[in-house]
């Protein structure tokens, strides 16, 4: 069989505890954390209301050590105050009498979350801890961070260098003229390039498929009179697929054009026979 | 980013106008003649900026700012682009993508700027651009998909963290494809001619002739970045240790973008333009050089 693995979001309280049960039955827990884990039993960013005296429940206490044996000696050695309930400890509920002072007849623990923590996070078997895991997250989110700052560098070196283009031409002079075409000076819109001409090289490299199609009239003649030249590239996609299939799909609904009669009592004929069938279908079903 | 990450493009805006310099030198010697001082352009430069200027009518807004936004485009590059063995300033996983759409925007901006003076000299030159970048941009990610591969990571700065010797035919097949992609990005012999001047041949050259003054100055400043952009793509494959300090490995790295200048300049004086219904075949070379190099990583 090949090697399991299971992956426990969170390494707090409850993450352990998955972590325990899960290390029984898989070859590998990893354990994902957030925060650094401290080495220490000290309070952690991640965790709220990590900082004040905590006691367990009776259940939680026996759930825990069925999970992690040797849990109770582990929280002695650690310094966790061991009490002896309702005898050493005392239950006040707001508006009521004070619970009497009564030995329960079973010991549980006093002692700081993180404490606990740390002495649950000892004792969980073949556990991987990827802590700090908040570098990856950053790490992830850190590429729009980069992206975002790296276009705001292009942008203000941009305006930079419109700014220094101004200053060195401020005191320069500025003139206007026509755009430079061989010493032709009178441009037409007809002589730039057209979108057409832009791509025809690449149109007339891809001829296999785009099958551009051109006219010309050669000049003929000592002086020729009309001379001209059209090229277009026809739609491939409606050439070859599309007007073929709407041909098709309409040749093929045009059979049932007889239906359509133009006279109304024909229409009335219809919906009365579709009514009929209707009713037939819903009696029989 | 640390500080040290920043020198890179310092270096690069400064030192960069030595690269056309350099291979200007190498094919006067070559060719017997005196040729241009080695800091040409840089007299060329402090020229420009200080000249006034001349728009066409049809010009508008874009002609203006197309040199500036290529120039800022590679600008950015540099940013995230390691020279040799030197990391980039910023570096994150995929960033090698971005570095394509940065040539692509700096080629959309000249494009642009081009078309917008209406001369259809200079759309013929904007058309041939895009054309020939049709065929440069897959081998170009190509190449970097197999360098990508070999070493594991997506970063440009952990692509060429260290010279992956193992590599070697891999290596030489994707070296020889990227030098092929330096020659026609940058508008070289045998692509495109950056001395000849009769527009109908041009391409680069043609895009840029309505241009004057700061402009200009934009313009040939950014192609001397580009040279150093795509050429630090192939002194990553050169061989040279990290040493650790930033300097010393900026040092090796323009030492090998100065070679690559040579060889620049040795090829253009030993061969012609190849004829513009040829590029693209030797386009596809270049790609077919990085498949081949992306099937030997695998193999």
């Amino acid at each position: 069989m090949s090697a399991t693995r299971a992956v426990v979001v969170g390494a707090g309280i409850g993450g352990l505890a998955a972590a325990a049960a899960l290390a029984r039955h898989v070859d590998d827990v990893v354990l994902l954390e957030r925060d650094r884990l401290p080495e220490a039993p000290v309070a952690r960013p991640g965790v709220p209301q990590g900082r004040h005296v905590h006691g367990l429940l009776g259940g939680g206490f026996d759930a825990f050590a069925q999970l992690l044996p040797g849990l109770a000696e582990a929280l002695d050695d650690a310094g966790a105050v061991r009490f002896r309930v309702g005898l050493e400890s005392r239950l006040e509920l707001p508006g009521q009498a004070p619970f009497p002072l009564r030995d329960a007849g079973w010991d549980n623990f006093s002692m700081s979350r993180p404490l606990f923590e740390h002495v649950v996070r000892g004792l969980v078997p073949v556990v991987t801890q990827l802590a700090g895991t908040d570098a990856a997250l950053l790490a992830a989110t850190r590429v729009p961070a980069v992206l975002s700052g790296l276009f705001l560098v292009l942008i203000a070196g941009a305006l930079a260098m419109a700014w220094v283009r101004r200053r060195l031409l401020a005191a320069r002079s500025v003139r206007e003229t026509v755009t430079w075409d061989c010493g032709y000076a009178a441009p037409a819109p007809s002589m730039q390039y057209t979108g057409a001409s832009f791509v025809q090289p690449l149109t007339h490299g891809a001829q296999a498929i785009l099958q551009a199609q051109s006219r010309q009239q050669d000049p003929v003649g000592i002086f020729p009179a009309a001379v001209s030249r059209t090229a277009e590239v026809p739609d491939v996609a409606r050439r070859v697929f599309f007007d073929p299939l709407f041909r098709w799909v309409g040749a093929g609904l045009g059979w049932f054009r007889w239906v359509q009669e133009g006279r109304v009592h024909f229409y009335v004929l219809y919906i009365v026979v579709a009514l009929l069938a209707l009713l037939g279908w819903a009696l029989w079903s | 980013m640390n500080a040290a990450a920043i020198l890179h493009p310092l270096a690069a805006l400064l030192l960069a106008p030595l690269l056309p310099g350099v291979i200007n030198r190498v094919k006067a010697r070559m060719a017997g003649r005196e040729g241009p001082p080695l800091l040409q352009l840089y007299y060329d430069l402090w020229k420009l900026l200080r000249k006034g200027a001349v728009y066409s009518r049809t010009t508008t807004w874009v002609f203006r700012a197309g040199p500036r936004l290529n120039f800022v485009c590679l600008l950015v590059a540099l940013l995230i682009l390691p020279l040799g063995r030197v990391p980039a300033a910023v570096s994150f996983a995929g960033d090698l993508v971005l570095l394509a759409y940065l040539l692509g925007l700096a080629r959309f901006a000249t494009v642009a700027a081009a078309l917008d003076t209406g001369s259809s000299f200079e759309g013929m030159g904007a058309s041939r651009e895009v054309q020939f970048a049709l065929f440069t941009e897959p081998a170009l990610l190509i190449g970097m998909a197999a360098l990508a591969h070999a070493s594991g990571d997506l970063s440009l700065t952990g692509i060429y963290a260290d010279w992956p010797a193992a590599l070697m035919p891999a290596m030489a097949l994707l070296g020889s494809g990227f030098f092929i992609l330096f020659l026609a990005e940058n508008c070289r012999i045998p692509v495109d001619d950056p001395a000849t001047h009769l527009e109908l041949t041009m391409i680069h050259e043609v895009m840029v002739l309505d241009h004057g003054n700061v402009d200009y100055a934009f313009i040939l400043w950014g192609s001397a970045l580009k040279l150093w952009v795509v050429g630090a793509l192939l002194v990553g494959l050169f061989p040279a240790a990290a040493t650790g300090c930033p300097l010393l490995d900026l040092a090796v790295g323009f030492l090998w973008l100065v070679v690559l200048a040579i060889l620049t300049g040795l090829v253009e004086s030993v061969m012609a333009r190849v004829r513009l219904l040829r590029v693209p075949q030797l386009l596809v070379g270049a790609g077919v050089l990085s498949t081949l190099g992306l099937l030997l990583t695998f193999w």
